[in-house]
């Protein structure tokens, strides 16, 4: 930058009266930490019903509030038939449309008055449906919860009302940049074979129907599979006999399905450039990446700090390079996507069309980099200290706990799994985040989309040779 | 988390409304910096959150969007914190950061563990007091070209993403400064100057024009030997005025239509409706919910889920220090022709205005407002957040209790009332986004 006029700026401000003068006791440098707080994940109680569904309740009363979340392994997008994206989220979406004989209109009534907010969602892994509620009003919002999960009605008419809905939506999502090039990302890295590779369509939407869905919620909905998450103003002792009430009379009414087995992630060969052209486009959607690692990797904790340095925090090399040095996005971020199998890695920005070929270079220049040269002491010591001593805000809310302990739910991993996370964090060393730079982060066999105007960027792609580029249409993706 | 010391909100026991408080204490610096903090120990973090009393609403004509521009350069380093060190320094101490502006006011803040509270602390004075001492050219071309980007990214490239500049420029007249949003324009962004940043710092950027939160695990008595050991040296700046600009009603209905490449059509319809805790901001509130806040909400009920020709409906009163606007609007299906929605929500505002919504209507709002205001408190960000809201709009940081007893004395015949006072017969903008080629399918002036 300019540091001629930096200087002669600082001059300038000397001579101002106030500044300078009457700093008595105002330090020039920042503050020294104190001691961290030491802080106790929190380990919840368990409790199991006849039926095979586990409890589990973890105390934070300082709200007279209850955060509830079930999850049912095994009703998750990956176990959509190959023919039928979308049914298991389609199937979540319909338990609250009309329950136990209560149609749609009584059940959101009936909740909106207990001031009660319900979510149902199918993640990869798992169903969920999520309940926050005052404390005094959790035992009838339970009971509406347990009748939407184990009696859903689907009428005829409430199917038929939301899948029009969800054909309008992806007829919609080719308005959308961002959502034309998630599902080109995930297609192009995965491919229709593999479950994370296919994307809901129009044609298979319409095909959804009452039949479909009752069959998929009695095969993948059962009590054996799913955990109900209490966290608040809750107390086991107390609350176990509504829980029993509300949940103990749910048996699984189909014959478990065929899960999806150990999945294998495809190989990408060498990297490709995909152009997805959306005319007129202010901005290019690029996504960079392939298929990484799944949850349960040995490598959580050296993964957490490879992409806090690369694409997980502000001052990461992505952002700070692309945004902050180029200004040429808003923001720049990497991810690894962790599920049952080896989900992908991503790099992504939305950055100015004039500079998307340049974009790419350095997005590629980071890629490489963390791979080849060594991670300077002081940056890994700041990205494992972010992780580390940001834990206690993972939960400080009610919600932040019942997320947490979803997920060790969801991947069937052990409930003091965050008793030792601080202490993880804190070991991995700069050797760590090269291997598992090297293992995980392949620039060479990458997966790159770019959506935006074709005939602003693709003469400058074309230029940095940097892999070969083809051209996709749009309705490939959005259909 | 929260502990709030919220003696409980009974839903179903009507308005024999408990108190509720977000307990605090406050002092102010001789320079005129107020300090608010609220004690919570439940979890040891804390919240370090500034207002500015400055937004969108007082740029000039030709520097729109300035505000906004200066809320990033905030972050580019200070005399002490070299660029980028603020943010390495929060990072390396386990905390997140960042900042807003709106049309009235901008905020920063740190969401730390409890022993990086002095640095967040230090941290924000030494940008108060010095911001322009490291100020350069290279500084605010980086930050123009982000939020430019940031202009493209969340307005430009979205779908109906220039709604609300369309809607100002008609809600408000040229000179106003609700006239443009808080983005503001590229050309204005590109005219945004290094002496603008120096004028604008020492106009609205000092302690007498700031209000200071800390939220969390801390000790009162700590927090004012820091507050006092790094803040009080800083100069106590000019008196600054706030706009008080004369709020012209809608001078007539306008139509405007644009046609873009989206696939469903939208319709927005704005009304001009109170300041920020004007006397029916509540009343209001609760009628956009009655419209469209749940399934059986009367726009949703009838547009999405019986006639099913439209996607979505979304009403809300938005009140803000000057003025306030409510909006209601509906996104049709593909091919609707929105003149259909527009006599539906005109139909639906004049049944509310016949005849009062039931008791059991309201009701449901209300619960559903008071679980979200519970709600609001678990996070120390949030709580600090409201309390620099209510300090600022409502004179009072202690403002919680009446907020809510607003909502809590609520009648139908209150909703039935702001239904004539406001919108109906009343003149509005109307904005319809319609597909490319399809200008027939946009609202018009009803016969």
């Amino acid at each position: 930058m300019n540091r001629t006029r930096q200087i002669a700026l600082g001059a300038l401000l000397a001579a101002v009266p106030a500044a300078a003068a009457a700093q008595t006791g105002y330090p020039t440098t920042p503050p020294p930490l104190g001691p961290a707080a030491a802080v106790t994940p929190p380990v919840p109680v368990q409790r199991t019903l006849a039926n095979g569904m586990k409890v589990l309740y973890v105390r934070q009363a300082e709200l007279p509030v209850v955060s509830a979340s079930l999850i049912i392994r095994g009703a998750g997008t990956t176990e959509d038939p190959a023919a039928l994206p979308g049914l298991a989220s389609f199937t979540a979406s319909m338990l609250d449309e009309g329950a136990a004989g209560k149609s749609s209109l009584q059940i959101a009534d009936a909740l909106d008055l207990l001031g009660a907010a319900l979510g149902t969602n199918a993640g990869w892994d798992a169903a969920q449906v999520n309940l926050y509620v005052l404390k005094k009003n959790f035992p009838a919002a339970l009971r509406i919860m347990s009748d939407v999960v184990v009696r859903p009605d689907f009428p005829a008419n409430e199917v038929q009302r939301v899948r029009d809905e969800r054909v309008t939506n992806l007829t919609r999502a080719r308005d959308e940049p961002g959502a034309i090039a998630a599902n080109a990302f995930q297609s192009l890295v995965y491919g229709a074979q593999h479950p994370y590779g296919r994307f809901a369509t129009v044609e298979a939407t319409r095909t959804l129907d009452r039949d479909r869905v009752m069959a998929f919620h009695h095969a993948a909905y059962r009590p054996e599979n799913a955990t109900l998450i209490l966290v608040g103003d809750v107390d086991a002792a107390a609350m176990n006999a509504q829980v029993e009430q509300a949940f103990g009379g749910w048996r699984a009414m189909g014959a478990a399905p065929a899960m999806e087995g150990a999945l294998t992630a495809p190989q990408i060969g060498a990297t490709t450039i995909y152009l997805v052209d959306k005319p007129g486009a202010a901005q290019s959607e690029i996504r960079i990446g392939h298929p990484a690692v799944a949850r349960n990797t040995p490598d959580f904790f050296a993964l957490q700090v490879l992409n806090t340095l690369l694409g997980g925090a502000f001052t990461s090399r992505l952002n700070m390079n692309l945004r902050e040095t180029h200004s040429w996005t808003y923001g720049a971020r990497s991810g690894f996507s962790m599920r049952q199998a080896a989900g992908p890695f991503t790099a992504q920005a939305a950055v100015v069309t004039a500079k998307t070929d340049s974009s790419l270079v350095e997005f590629f220049r980071e890629l490489n980099r963390i791979r080849t040269e060594p991670i300077p002491a002081d940056e890994l010591e700041k990205a494992k200290r972010y992780v580390a001593l940001g834990f206690p805000s993972d939960f400080e809310t009610t919600q932040d706990v019942t997320l947490r302990l979803s997920e060790l739910v969801t991947y069937g991993i052990d409930p003091g799994f965050y008793g030792s996370f601080v202490s993880r964090v804190m070991a991995v060393s700069g050797d760590d985040v090269k291997r598992v730079a090297n293992q995980y982060v392949r620039p060479g066999n990458s997966v790159v989309v770019v959506v935006g105007d074709r005939s602003q960027i693709e003469a400058g792609i074309r230029a940095l040779n940097l892999a070969p580029v083809q051209v996709k249409d749009v309705g490939e993706f959005v259909r | 988390m929260k502990r709030l010391v919220v003696p409980l909100l009974l839903l179903a026991a009507p308005l024999a409304a408990q108190e509720v408080s977000i307990p605090h204490s406050t002092f102010t610096l001789p320079n005129g910096l107020k300090v608010i903090v609220a004690e919570d120990h439940s979890t040891p973090v804390a919240a370090v959150n500034i207002w500015y009393k400055v937004g969108s609403g007082y740029e000039r004509p030709g520097r729109t969007g300035f505000a906004h521009l200066f809320e990033h350069v905030m972050f580019m380093g200070s005399r002490n914190v070299p660029q980028g060190v603020f943010d390495q320094l929060l990072e390396g101490a386990g905390g997140s950061n960042n900042g807003s502006t709106t049309t009235d006011r901008t905020n920063y803040y740190e969401i730390v563990p409890s022993n990086a509270v002095p640095l967040a602390l230090w941290l924000e004075a030494d940008r108060m007091g010095t911001l322009l001492d490291s100020l350069s050219q290279g500084k605010l071309d980086t930050q123009r070209g982000v939020v430019q980007n940031e202009r493209r990214q969340r307005y430009e490239n979205q779908p109906y993403g220039l709604m609300w500049e369309i809607a100002y420029d008609a809600l408000y007249p040229a000179g106003h400064p609700y006239h443009w949003t808080t983005i503001g324009s590229m050309a204005d962004l590109n005219a945004a100057s290094l002496d603008d940043v120096k004028g604008f710092f020492r106009s609205y950027y000092t302690p007498n024009n700031a209000v200071l939160t800390v939220a969390g695990d801390v000790r009162a008595a700590d927090v004012r030997r820091w507050a006092e050991q790094y803040f009080s040296w800083i100069p106590r700046g000019a008196p600054v005025t706030r706009p008080t600009v004369p709020v012209p009603p809608i001078a007539a209905t306008r139509y405007i239509t644009r046609e873009d490449r989206v696939t469903l059509p939208q319709l927005t319809m704005v009304w001009r409706s109170t300041p920020r805790f004007g006397r029916d901001e509540a009343a209001l509130a609760a009628l956009a919910q009655i419209l469209t806040g749940g399934k059986s909400s009367r726009l949703y009920k009838r547009l999405v889920y019986e006639q099913q020709v439209a996607q979505s409906t979304n009403a809300f009163n938005d009140s803000n220090l000057l003025s306030g606007d409510f909006w209601v609007i509906v996104r049709g299906k593909p091919g609707t022709q929105l003149n259909s929605m527009q006599s539906a929500v005109m139909e639906e505002i004049a049944k509310v205005a016949q005849t009062p919504p039931t008791a059991e209507e309201l009701q449901r709002v209300v619960n559903g407002l008071e679980t979200a205001f519970v709600a609001n408190l678990e996070t120390v960000q949030n709580k600090a957040d409201q309390l620099n809201d209510y300090e600022y709009y409502a004179g009072d940081p202690g403002f919680a209790a009446r907020d809510l007893a607003r909502y809590r004395a609520l009648t139908p015949a209150d909703i039935q009332r702001v239904a004539r006072e406001y919108l109906q017969g009343k003149n509005h903008v109307v904005l319809s986004f319609v597909p490319q080629g399809k200008p027939e399918l946009a609202a018009t002036e009803t016969h």
